[in-house]
């Protein structure tokens, strides 16, 4: 990430204003700062491992393939020896863009997904941690 | 209005307002903080480009990092073999994320006179700064 600030980071904060109504808070202040620690605590593992991963995509009509980190980084782009040669620069610059794209898909339906999956006082993650990229 | 102006117009109307309770210094303040957002969104979708060294391919990304367009030239097609051009792409597009990084830290500094390395207490309104609440987030990020 090269700026902690950005759109993301804006949708971020008003997704959380919205999910906050839903909040469904333990009487128990104990248990809310109890809940609290684990929630972070699974965001933190969470976040670690898919940090860890990588996410292919590819162009539909031509080979030419993108890897990407969960933060939208592009780590790698494989492009096949018979796409360059039968495939003019102009369209091979397109599948590049296409197969990023594709991706970065990937990689953001990786965050939902494990985000989705944690929650805090009845409210999926998912509703108000955005994909670190847009 | 340009982002610098709306930076200094929330800048002014929440120092103005800091310790405001009346519903038009909330307004005002509300105003100006959906004029800033505004300009952040307007902001992460401008567009910079960048070469691999060899200039055989220019990538373009917008400020929020998205990759929206890949120029492989003639020459590039001609020299590189599938490994060598792929690897350029990627050299390529590094370069423009890079770009688009020190892009956003440039507008961020001509709009609050520092760059982001600067320490956060000196981004906040002098009037914020002595507020309990702010004054111990302060000291929590110090830590």
């Amino acid at each position: 990430m090269t700026s902690g600030i950005g759109p993301e980071a804006l949708r971020g904060t008003e997704a959380f204003m919205r999910a906050a109504r839903n909040l469904q808070l333990p009487s128990n202040p104990r248990l809310i700062f109890e809940r609290m620690a684990e929630f972070q605590e699974s965001m933190r593992t969470s976040v670690q491992e898919l940090a860890k991963q990588t996410f292919d995509g590819s162009a539909e009509n031509v080979d030419v393939t993108a890897t990407v980190t969960v933060y939208g980084a592009v780590t790698e782009i494989r492009i096949g020896t018979l796409a360059k040669r039968y495939t003019d620069n102009l369209t091979l610059g397109e599948a590049v863009v296409e197969a990023v794209r594709a991706a970065r898909a990937n990689a953001q339906n990786a965050w939902v997904e494990r985000m989705t999956g944690t929650d805090l006082f009845g409210v999926s993650a998912g509703a108000f941690i955005p994909p670190p990229f847009s | 209005m340009s982002t610098e102006d709306a930076y200094k117009q929330f800048y002014e109307t929440a120092t103005q307002y800091a310790r405001s309770n009346d519903s038009t210094g909330r307004r005002r303040s509300a105003e100006a903080a959906t004029a800033l957002r505004q300009q952040f969104l307007t902001m992460a979708e401008e567009t910079v480009s960048a070469t691999d060294p060899q200039g055989y391919v220019e990538a373009t990304v917008r400020l929020s990092g998205e990759l929206v367009d890949v120029r492989i030239s003639a020459y590039a097609m001609r020299d590189l073999d599938a490994a060598g051009l792929s690897h350029t792409c990627t050299e390529a597009i590094a370069a423009a994320r890079i770009r688009s990084g020190e892009a956003m830290s440039e507008k961020v500094e001509q709009m609050v006179g520092t760059g982001l390395d600067t320490p956060v207490e000196e981004m906040i309104p002098a009037a914020y700064r002595n507020m309990p609440e702010v004054a111990a987030m302060l000291k929590g990020l110090r830590k």
